[in-house]
């Protein structure tokens, strides 16, 4: 034991020895929850002489503060001790013990913790928080020891544990090493000990201690009468502790005193190892455990019918306690299979069976589908159907027992406290369990019976008392012996192999029964997800329905690796335009440079929901094509498929991946009211009350085989189509966050300089309007409301398609000369954020068929397009109108460049004959006379706006018109010559706004 | 007193895990809860042993076998082929005092590193494995 242990229980060993004088004033005085007296205690010292001077106990008060730890510790520990050795006052007697103390019979000592008392009221609802956390954590502060172990310390921690729990021992250690104290006793025959802390007496080593803890339980399980005076208030005492000591809620605390429950604190597990693994299920086993328990408990006290309502379910095994037996630390119980929980269509066949047990039919009928969602582990049954179950079916359960039915369960011990099994019990055990079939062996052995319960008939209802006080004592194994040995099995193993296989018609080995079958169709991802097979793969087919289709963009690294080793199993599509093809002319520097069109479109991906409403994005083999996409979209999207060989990629939560819960959102809630875990036919409650939206769930990787879209649905009833909406709607009623649909006519786009300029990275900046923002009505500009033009935004994330990338290109290469292309876009599940669309991973662009666009919404850019009027209120990086009258000329920008008068290029050679001309290299002909271009910025003074500084950069076209009624050369023209000109309305995009020192406005003058 | 029948159950788990460890070379979920399931805490301390490859099998030219598991702190403890034994505190306190539990964490690692494959090999003198029997030698082999 280390030290930092030693100097810690000295520091807490304070006690209190009260004397037959002083019993009735603690009692009256704890019930009354005032400190204790200093000068009580010394006078029962003083009275006391020498006959307590050599016993090594510190008699000290301790203030109410200071007990009110050591109380709550008690509190969690008594009851433990009391559960898990009930008969151990048995034990005083044992082969330690002192002969003397046998034959005088120790005087029965009440120990009395009087914090106990006093914190019980104020405790108990902190204990009826049965959360774990809280349970670990007061466990934690109360064995520090354990973090300063050494390996023999941490054998000792495992000893000790088990110790604590069965305190027998360490009672009898002690009082052989404290003889004196014994003596003691015996004058004082009635003396009423005040423990301060229970685990002071589980120190075996410590002869200081008294064995006050252990007699706290033992004397509080058979309590002697006292003298006249203790005995009425000592009794009362004794009644309220049992009570306290069966309060459920403190059951629960004892499994967590288990050593291994502290030694998996301490230690940290090889990452990806067995043990770590087996820490990660045994936790989240023990979660679901106490969840269950904690609900079937609080169930139970409602309505006691409901715990044999649990029995329509199919996997839940009905026994019949026929022997219990204790083997090494498990208990054993030889069990009868009774008929098992008939389902309903069952018990519809055979009416004369239901005859046959009313009591069975009337506990059915009663059954609770809440009952029934509150265990985490029963996951859709009812598909499951094992032959052998179904031959257990067919058996009477008041047949005569046959050997075959009978079984082995084991029970570990936290189950049995909470169980305790006796002879002629009837036990439900709920799924998952498993059966292991041993060699040689008739009985098949049951394990992990962690969701057991008892089921209590009506006819033993009453004194079918669950407390652990009445449980009979199971028979003990004998010891396992040691010449046995692990080492035989060691070397048999080695030895014969074969002889192994001999193996009779069973399969022996461990079966989990929970699942349906190996390689079943399962409409559950997340039980899907709970067996995975080797390298986590599902190996259940899954039933889903297939709501998107979309495409996301492959990292450039796995872009390029995929580029090589793509191999298409299709003949590639006539469809399919030629890599790289250049627009005729490329004079826009707004143009995409082919470079950044990548082969691949992006990889396939769907995003499925299964019939319990959980979603999971399944990542598909990379597209070789737009229209593989499209074709996949048009054939997938709605339909329900089956997804297999997928394997799991990660589970992404709502925080991670914002973009892709925005989209399970927009699907939420789903249109058929959904499956309940636990619940085995859909309720009808689950109608009224949807369910919030899942906060999590999985991206799966599969390939182009995963999905076999079922022909037998047209579509699936789960599938919500994306809504279409006009624009005015998305603007008024959209909020924050919302994945939105619609299909808008583009008026401006230009591509947006990203960051790092390299790859696939383009950001597009799209301008639409649809026929609801042009609507007549909007003639005066409504500030912040409803707008024009609405920006779309294009992140780098969206994979935009080739045909809609070279649509915009050629737009907005066009749009400085004419304004006759447009371009008719679907966006699909976009993002409203600030006011502005944002397409992102999960959204789809593409072309607009003409039909549809042209019956929904009428083209609007039939007429011109509107615009707002450039006011106060208008954001930047919008569209707006404006005409002003020039009131200043930035000069420093303002140049002019010649460009070729046929194509425009800027690429002109002075040609050496002539003096005048230039050589285009790009068109390859000799230019005399070129066109001159300018670049000009004026300021404006804009009637709308007043107190305005308004700088607009204008196009060429403008330019000209500003400069027309000038007669000499244009380049060389005064500033003076065009101030005062008039220019608009023109057309312009709001670059700038800056509010600093009064409202400053950059525009760029754009033509539609 | 009736007669155990968890050693039964163990060895069958065992054989259980030796064939799905040959097979997948991987311990499916099952396996590890039944192993919880029947070896409680011990389960999970021993397999943190085999995940730290703790146990070595000393062998010596005149036949003999042992077991040695290596403890969290590097204590040894020699684990018998022929005897149910550990010379460890827990198997004293909770396999032949309290008789709570089949075995100790040190045997069951044993047990599983050999069904697995998992255990190291070790080759000694007689006079080593003498000394080892006889519980002298410590750390250093």
């Amino acid at each position: 034991m280390s030290i930092s242990v030693r100097r810690k229980r000295k520091s807490r060993d304070l006690r209190c020895i009260l004397f037959p004088e002083d019993v009735k004033d603690t009692l009256r005085i704890t019930s009354s929850e005032t400190k204790m007296p200093v000068s009580s205690s010394l006078k029962s010292w003083q009275r006391c002489g020498d006959g307590f001077l050599d016993t090594p106990i510190q008699k000290k008060t301790k203030t109410v503060g200071q007990k009110h730890a050591t109380a709550r510790q008690s509190l969690l520990q008594t009851p433990a001790e009391y559960r898990e050795e009930p008969v151990h006052i048995a034990w005083s007697s044992s082969e330690s013990e002192p002969s003397d103390c046998e034959d005088k019979s120790p005087p029965p000592r009440t120990v009395v913790t009087p914090k106990q008392c006093q914190s019980q009221p104020q405790h108990k609802p902190r204990l009826n928080v049965s959360s774990y956390l809280q349970l670990l954590n007061s466990e934690a502060d109360e064995l520090p020891a354990i973090e300063s172990g050494s390996d023999l310390s941490d054998e000792e921690d495992e000893v000790r544990g088990h110790q604590e729990k069965e305190p027998d021992n360490s009672g009898a250690i002690s009082d052989c090493n404290s003889p004196e104290k014994d003596k003691s006793e015996e004058k004082q025959p009635r003396e009423t000990q005040i423990v301060p802390d229970v685990d002071i007496s589980d120190y075996p080593s410590d002869g200081e201690g008294s064995t006050a803890g252990e007699m706290a339980s033992s004397n509080v399980a058979e309590p002697d009468p006292v003298d006249s005076t203790g005995r009425r208030l000592l009794s009362d005492w004794v009644r309220s502790a049992q009570a306290l000591l069966q309060t459920p809620q403190k059951q629960a605390n004892c499994q967590f005193k288990t050593p291994d429950d502290s030694n998996k604190k301490r230690r940290k597990f090889e990452s990806g190892g067995l043990a770590e693994r087996l820490n990660q299920l045994q936790s989240r086993q023990r979660s679901a455990v106490s969840f269950w328990r904690h609900q079937s408990t609080a169930d139970s006290t409602a309505t006691t019918t409901t715990t044999a309502a649990a029995a329509g379910k199919l996997g839940v095994l009905a026994l019949r306690v026929l022997h219990v037996q204790e083997d090494c630390g498990l208990s054993v119980v030889l069990c009868q299979r009774l008929q098992e929980a008939q389902n309903p269509t069952e018990e519809q066949q055979n009416p004369a069976q239901e005859q046959q047990n009313p009591a069975q039919e009337q506990q059915d009928e009663q059954e609770d589908p809440a009952q029934e969602q509150q265990n985490p582990a029963q996951e859709q049954q009812d598909e499951q159907e094992d032959p052998a179950q179904e031959q257990q079916d067919a058996v009477e359960e008041q047949e005569v027992p046959a050997e075959r039915d009978h079984c082995l369960v084991l029970f570990s011990r936290e189950t049995v406290t909470h169980l305790a099994p006796s002879p002629g019990d009837l036990v439900h055990v709920h799924p998952p369990w498993q059966t292991l079939v041993i060699e040689g062996e008739s009985r098949s052995v049951i394990l992990s019976t962690h969701f057991s319960q008892k089921v209590l008939s009506a006819g033993r209802r009453n004194h079918a008392d669950p407390s652990p006080k009445h449980r009979p004592h199971a028979l003990r194994c004998s010891p396992y012996p040691l010449n046995h040995s692990w080492g035989l099995w060691l070397d048999q193993r080695r030895a014969s192999p074969a002889q192994r296989d001999r193996g009779g018609s069973r399969q022996t080995g461990v079966c989990e029964r929970v699942w349906p079958e190996p390689r079943g169709v399962c409409d559950s991802l997340l039980e899907a997800l709970e067996s995975p097979g080797p390298a986590g793969a599902l190996e259940q087919r899954l039933q889903v329905a297939l709501q998107r289709v979309y495409c996301l963009p492959i990292p450039q690294s796995s872009a390029l690796r995929l580029h090589g080793l793509r191999r298409s199993p299709h003949t590639p599509s006539p469809h399919t335009p030629s890599p790289h093809t250049p627009s005729p002319h490329t004079p826009s520097p707004h143009a995409p440079s082919p470079r950044n069109s990548s082969n691949s479109p992006g990889r396939l991906c769907v995003l499925v929901q299964d019939a319990w409403g959980m979603f999971s994005e399944v990542q598909l083999q990379a597209l070789v094509s737009e229209e593989q996409l499209q074709h996949h979209v048009l054939q997938w999207e709605g339909r329900s498929c089956l997804l297999q060989g997928v394997k799991v990629l990660r589970r992404v939560t709502r925080d991670r991946c914002a973009p892709l819960f925005s989209l399970i959102d927009s699907l939420w809630p789903p249109t058929l009211p959904l499956r309940v875990h636990g619940d085995a036919v859909s309720c009808e409650e689950s109608r009224t009350t949807a369910p919030a939206a899942p906060s999590f769930c999985y991206r799966l990787s599969g390939s182009e085989a995963s999905v076999v879209v079922s022909q037998e649905l047209p579509m699936s009833p789960l599938y919500l189509p994306a809504v279409m909406q006009s624009l005015k709607d998305i603007l008024q009623g959209g909020k924050e966050g919302v994945r939105c649909s619609f299909t808008a006519n583009v008026v401006f786009s230009r591509l947006q300089p990203s960051g790092s300029g390299a790859g696939d990275a383009e950001s597009w900046l799209l301008f639409v309007t649809d026929a609801s923002l042009q609507g007549e009505e909007e003639e005066e500009p409504r500030p912040g409301c409803c707008r024009r033009t609405l920006p779309v935004c294009l992140s780098p994330s969206h994979v935009l398609q080739r045909s809609v990338r070279q649509a915009l290109a050629s737009q907005s290469s066009s749009s400085s000369s004419s304004s006759s292309s447009s371009c008719h876009l679907t966006l699909k599940d976009v993002l409203l954020q600030r006011g502005c669309i944002v397409c992102s991973e999960q959204s789809t662009v593409r072309l607009a068929p003409a039909s549809t666009g042209a019956s929904l919404h009428p083209d609007p850019l039939a007429q011109p397009v509107l615009l707002d009027q450039l006011g106060p209120d208008t954001p930047p990086h919008t569209l707006c109108r404006l005409t002003g009258v020039v009131v200043g000329v930035d000069e420093e920008t303002a140049y002019s460049w010649p460009v070729c008068s046929r194509c425009e290029s800027e690429r002109l050679e002075r040609a050496p004959a002539t003096q005048e001309g230039f050589f285009c290299t790009v068109c390859d002909t000799e230019v005399v006379r070129p066109t001159i271009k300018m670049q000009l910025e004026v300021f404006l003074s804009c009637p709308s706006l007043i107190d305005c500084t308004i700088r607009i950069k204008l196009q060429q076209k403008t330019i000209d018109s500003v400069l027309s009624s000038l007669v000499s050369d244009p380049a060389f023209c005064e500033v003076e010559s065009v101030l005062g000109k008039e220019v608009g309305p023109v057309s312009a995009y709001v670059r700038v706004i800056t509010r600093t020192s009064g409202l400053w406005v950059g525009l760029e003058e754009i033509s539609l | 007193m009736p007669s155990s029948i968890l050693p039964f159950v163990a060895e069958q788990l065992l054989t259980d895990i030796e064939k799905s460890y040959k097979e997948r070379s991987q311990l499916p979920d099952d396996l590890l809860i039944a192993l919880r399931s029947v070896f409680g805490s011990c389960a999970l301390q021993a397999l943190d042993l085999v995940d730290q490859r703790s146990v070595t099998c000393v062998s010596s030219p005149s036949g003999r076998r042992v077991f040695r598991v290596m403890g969290g702190s590097g204590q040894m403890y020699t684990c018998y082929t022929s005897c149910h034994y550990c010379p460890c505190p827990a198997f004293s306190m909770l396999v032949l005092k309290r008789n709570t539990s089949l075995l100790c964490k040190h045997i069951l690692a044993a047990c599983l590193c050999q069904a697995m494959g998992l255990s190291q090999q070790e080759q000694v003198s007689d006079q080593d494995m003498t000394r080892i029997l006889a519980g002298q030698a410590h750390t250093d082999l």
